[in-house]
């Protein structure tokens, strides 16, 4: 398991939306993705998972549609609407933003 | 319309719980599938992967969690959102709340009055286990004297008979035998009594009740004391108990008032207690001042005779509680057996025969009681219909409205659609707008709903004799009536509308061009739902319009009725010399004094009195053997009687066709029969052409005798009967609506009287000679009922003129809404079609050309609403039957009318839409985008 690192929900948001800048897939599809992406550093649960999918669908920025998966089962895709793209490139902005100043303030020795 | 999506909306909770375990399952298979291509057995593949997925319920509660804000966040975010849109037309905003707060104001105000009426419990304790008495057979009573004072629903003397007066010895019986109820009572009424001892003489309005009346209804006494049994004794002290609103302003609520003796038509009584003050009346109009108890009441009826309490005098109800331990069936079934057995028994003969199975039925008396009541629910069922049509009138018009609004909006929607929001999320969005538009407006309808309720009971209080304790309270059931009238109208009218709107073709609308997405989509010379939404407003004002116009008729046969008597210049007025203590011939000759001295008045041309004035309300009727049958006969047959003073006739203007008008010694006959004992000579009488018509058949009817009649008690001497001197026109008795029935007038002797006098001018203006000539003769005489005859008939009208009125009212009302909506419909279709109206102009078309494309579809619509509505108004008014008069509910003449007008205002209302299309300049048109 290793330690587990607590991510804010707002920052498992733009991960979300960022792997699903790619390719519609899964909710098993997303975690799976962060989780080699991350080199297993983040390694995301269903319980903070799903609630975080079915928020951002309400928001609209994610939309979902029943499919079969690769293994002949039903499983739900997710994947961006254009309201999402939108949001993806103003969070990431304000990530970088946000990120370059901390790695500011933390260079002051 | 994408029915899946609709369906969507609806039943997302309920698929949400599967579809969340579905998504949930799927992860946890590929976690074990995972597990297994890393080589576990398949039972550690699924321990590790359930181990990893941690709390299922957790989840399952977290997203139901996150979908529970989703639905409230969203319907607040709706209705932020509606509320930011109507705040920016605020025109339109205006126009609509206003609207609808009239129509739901005015159907709010309808129903508490309803309300009040129908659902309004006694205000005792435990109204529901008070039980009233109602007789029952299948033929009417042999009675003495039958006595309805309006306080039940009573038909005596109909095909299928029941009623709720009893007699006085029946009741004694049940109240001495009492073992199945825990309280029982007798009450009735008669006229007004003198109270004097406190002030200038007064009339008041009394109750005679049994000792046990104030405990059944479970009532205390303010102070004081109230009756109990030993009050009604007849060797009793006589006491009297005031209502509380009667001892406010009549003893200025003072404490001294107890004990204090004051005189009933001039027979002392000590006043014991008050009531409690919320307790007024039992039902709606019968507000009493005083009780007296019920053994007094041969003190205070002047005409009381011994005879009148016998088992065959119905003229008291009866009122009870049964005992606890008591089936209600089981203390019915007794007290019938009794009642059975007494009436066949009879005083000498048998009250009901054995084969018209006499019987008692124990109602519930918040039921049973409060007989006027019907006269007021007829006129507040008419009215409810017709705001409940004003009402439909207005969701139309705004509907209407809300629809142009749309076209304005669709550029938003488009927007809204494009960045993926659901069509049902932007419908449920619409609808939230009407139904804040049609909450708001229900709203300030409460408001408009009391102060029109007020203004309605005002009016009829005012207009009618009897004090009337209507008051519409604001309960529960009226707030629900509104909120649900509210709701029901927001999704009536909004409903349409949000599915139109919602229903774009995204690419026509996002260009620039004249928006009609939603108006028309369809082919332009075809009917819109704008169309359908004018055509439905007219046929609907057209059902209000002809239900007014039958009113109005109604009303105006009734004015217009020929009574057979002269109602103009005719003033009436009220007189009882017995309560201040005239006795038998000293009643004659006072009323012949008062008669010569009114006749002497300048300005008066003749006087003369009767028992009851014509059209007053009051009627007596007797019943005899057929004339020309034997006197045993069992044919008997009806009539109204009415006791006349000298020179009836001739001050009435009733023409005396055969033979002559009441001389003195027809007075001194009649004199001789009306005591104890009657005389042997029959009195003589005056009847009417219908009388001579149906019981004489073609005999002379001068000279005729009838209606003589076996005494009670063998030994005595029959009674003489009548014996016909004069034959006189016909003549309404007690109300315009009743058919003239056959009719003898006999001689007035005593008893009270209602003077008529014959003025030349404005009857009124003789009323101070008339006090001074009453003074004068004896200051203790009080006049009472005064008016003049015209105003008593319009008195008798109330109901139908406020009906009328407030028909006549809403259906103005409707009228105007149905034209604004065309009128709208057609200046928004002139704006639309201005380019096209430009080119036809442009290539030579007329203005006449131009009306007639503009017009073209507003007669359409017109005709077919109008058709529509006389085809829903025939329906419709068949309800009315029971209040019409002289006119039919499918009468063509007033459809016609209603037709007519409605043809020329809509015209009108056309008229500027259709000016303003002539006047479009063809090179402006042609620009114009």
């Amino acid at each position: 398991m290793g330690n587990q690192i607590e991510l804010l929900q707002g920052t498992l948001d733009l991960l979300i939306l960022k792997t699903l800048a790619l390719e519609p897939m899964h909710g098993w599809g997303i975690a799976q993705r962060i989780q080699q992406i991350s080199k297993d550093v983040l390694q995301v649960g269903q319980g903070s998972l799903y609630p975080a999918l079915h928020r951002l669908e309400q928001r609209g920025w994610i939309g979902s549609e029943w499919s079969t998966s690769d293994n002949n089962r039903r499983a739900k895709f997710y994947s961006l609407t254009r309201a999402g793209r939108n949001q993806l490139e103003k969070e990431l902005g304000e990530w970088e933003r946000l990120s370059a100043a901390i790695a500011l303030v933390l260079q002051q020795s | 319309m994408n029915f899946k999506r609709l369906r969507e909306v609806f039943t997302r909770p309920a698929s949400q719980e599967n579809d969340s375990n579905d998504e949930l399952h799927f992860h946890l298979e590929k976690e074990i599938e995972k597990n297994i291509a890393a080589g576990m057995s398949p039972e550690e593949a699924r321990r590790q992967a359930l181990i990893a997925f941690g709390g299922i319920q957790q989840t399952r509660e977290s997203l139901r969690e996150v979908h529970r804000i989703r639905i409230f966040e969203s319907l607040l975010q709706d209705t932020r959102y509606a509320w930011r849109m109507l705040r920016k037309s605020p025109a339109f905003t205006i126009i609509a709340v206003l609207t609808l707060a009239l129509g739901i104001g005015a159907n709010t105000a309808i129903f508490s009055l309803i309300d009040a009426v129908v659902f309004r419990s006694m205000p005792i304790p435990d109204p529901g286990g008070l039980l009233l008495f109602q007789w029952r057979a299948s033929h009417g009573p042999e009675t003495h004297g039958y006595m309805n004072f309006g306080e039940c629903e009573d038909q005596s003397d109909q095909a299928h008979p029941f009623g709720c007066s009893l007699p006085l010895p029946f009741f004694r019986e049940v109240e001495a035998q009492n073992n199945v109820f825990s309280h029982i009572a007798g009450f009735a009424t008669w006229q007004d009594l003198d109270l004097s001892g406190n002030g200038p003489a007064t009339m008041v309005r009394n109750l005679f009740v049994s000792g046990d009346y104030f405990p059944t209804l479970g009532l205390r006494a303010y102070t004081g004391r109230l009756f109990v049994a030993s009050d009604d004794r007849t060797e009793a002290a006589p006491v009297a108990v005031l209502n509380y609103g009667y001892w406010q302003s009549a003893f200025g609520g003072s404490q001294s008032a107890i004990g204090k003796t004051i005189k009933l038509n001039g027979r002392p009584f000590t006043i014991i207690g008050v009531t409690e003050p919320r307790f007024d009346a039992l039902t709606l109009a019968n507000k009493y001042d005083v009780w007296t108890p019920l053994s007094r009441r041969p003190d205070l009826m002047p005409h009381w005779r011994p005879r009148n309490d016998q088992m065959d005098s119905f003229w008291i109800l009866v009122i009870g509680r049964v005992k606890p331990e008591v089936p209600v069936e089981k203390a019915q079934a007794a007290v019938s057996l009794l009642f059975r057995n007494e009436m066949i028994k009879g005083v000498n003969k048998p009250v009901f025969k054995a084969e018209y199975s006499p019987s008692i039925e124990l109602k519930s008396a918040p039921r049973g009681m409060g007989g006027s009541q019907k006269s007021i629910l007829q006129p507040l069922y008419v009215l409810m219909l017709c705001v409940g049509v004003v009402l439909l009138i207005a969701c139309a018009n705004v509907a209407g409205l809300l629809l142009a609004r749309s076209t304005s909006r669709q550029k938003e929607i488009a927007v809204r659609l494009a960045l993926g929001a659901k069509r049902g999320r932007i419908i449920a969005q619409l609808l939230t707008e009407s139904v804040l538009l049609s909450g708001t407006g229900g709203l300030l309808g409460l408001v408009v709903a009391v102060w029109s309720a007020k203004g309605l009971v005002t009016m009829w209080a005012s207009q009618s004799y009897r004090s009337m304790t209507l008051e519409a309270h604001l309960d529960w059931r009226v707030l629900a009536f509104t909120s649900a009238v509210s709701l029901l109208t927001g999704l009536v009218f909004g409903l349409a509308p949000a599915f139109r709107g919602s229903d774009i073709g995204l690419t026509s609308s996002l260009k620039a061009g004249n928006g009609d997405a939603a108006m028309g989509t369809q082919k332009r010379r075809g009917i819109t739902s704008g169309g359908i939404l004018v055509s439905v407003q007219m046929a609907l004002a057209i059902v209000v319009l002809v239900t007014a116009g039958l009113l109005v008729r109604t009303l105006n046969n009734l004015k217009g009725l020929d009574p057979g008597f002269e109602t103009r210049n005719l003033l009436l007025f009220g007189v009882d010399p017995r309560l201040a203590g005239y006795k038998g011939p000293q009643i004659d000759s006072l009323y012949r004094s008062l008669q010569e001295k009114f006749s002497a008045l300048p300005g008066v041309k003749s006087t003369t009195y009767s028992w009851m004035p014509l059209l007053s309300g009051g009627l007596s009727t007797t019943s005899f053997h057929r004339p020309g049958t034997p006197i045993d006969s069992k044919d008997q047959v009806d009539a109204d009687v009415l006791p006349v003073g000298p020179k009836f006739f001739a001050t009435m203007h009733i023409p005396i066709l055969l033979g002559q008008d009441f001389t003195e010694a027809d007075f001194a006959a009649a004199a001789l029969n009306g005591g104890d004992k009657p005389g042997s000579s029959p009195t003589p009488v005056i009847v009417n052409q219908l009388f001579v018509k149906k019981y004489l058949e073609g005999k002379e009817p001068v000279g005729q005798q009838f209606g003589d009649a076996n005494p009670d008690d063998p030994g005595e001497p029959k009674y003489p009967g009548y014996r016909i001197i004069g034959v006189v026109g016909d003549a309404k008795y007690n109300q315009l609506r009743r058919e003239i029935m056959p009719t003898f007038y006999q001689p007035n002797i005593g008893g009270d009287a209602f003077f008529e006098l014959r003025t030349a001018s404005n009857p009124i203006a003789l009323l101070p000679a008339v006090r001074h000539i009453v003074g004068q003769e004896n200051p203790d005489l009080a006049l009472f009922r005064i008016s003049s005859a015209n105003e008593a008939i319009d008195r008798q009208l109330v109901n139908d003129r406020i009906t009328a009125q407030l028909a006549s009212f809403f259906g103005m009302l409707a009228l105007l809404l149905a034209c604004l909506g065309l009128y709208g419909l057609l200046s928004y279709e002139v704006t639309r079609r201005t380019r096209e109206i430009g080119i036809r102009m442009a290539v030579g078309a007329q203005s006449h050309n131009v009306v007639r494309l503009v017009m073209g579809k507003a007669l359409l619509l017109i005709a077919v609403g109008a058709m529509a509505g006389i085809a829903v108004a025939l329906g419709v008014t068949r309800l009315l039957t029971s209040v019409l008069y002289g006119v039919k509910a499918g009468d063509p003449i007033t459809l016609l009318a209603v037709a007519a007008l409605l043809a020329l205002v809509a015209l009108a209302a056309c008229y500027i839409p259709a000016r303003r299309a002539t006047k479009v300049d063809p090179l402006v048109a042609l620009r114009y985008e």
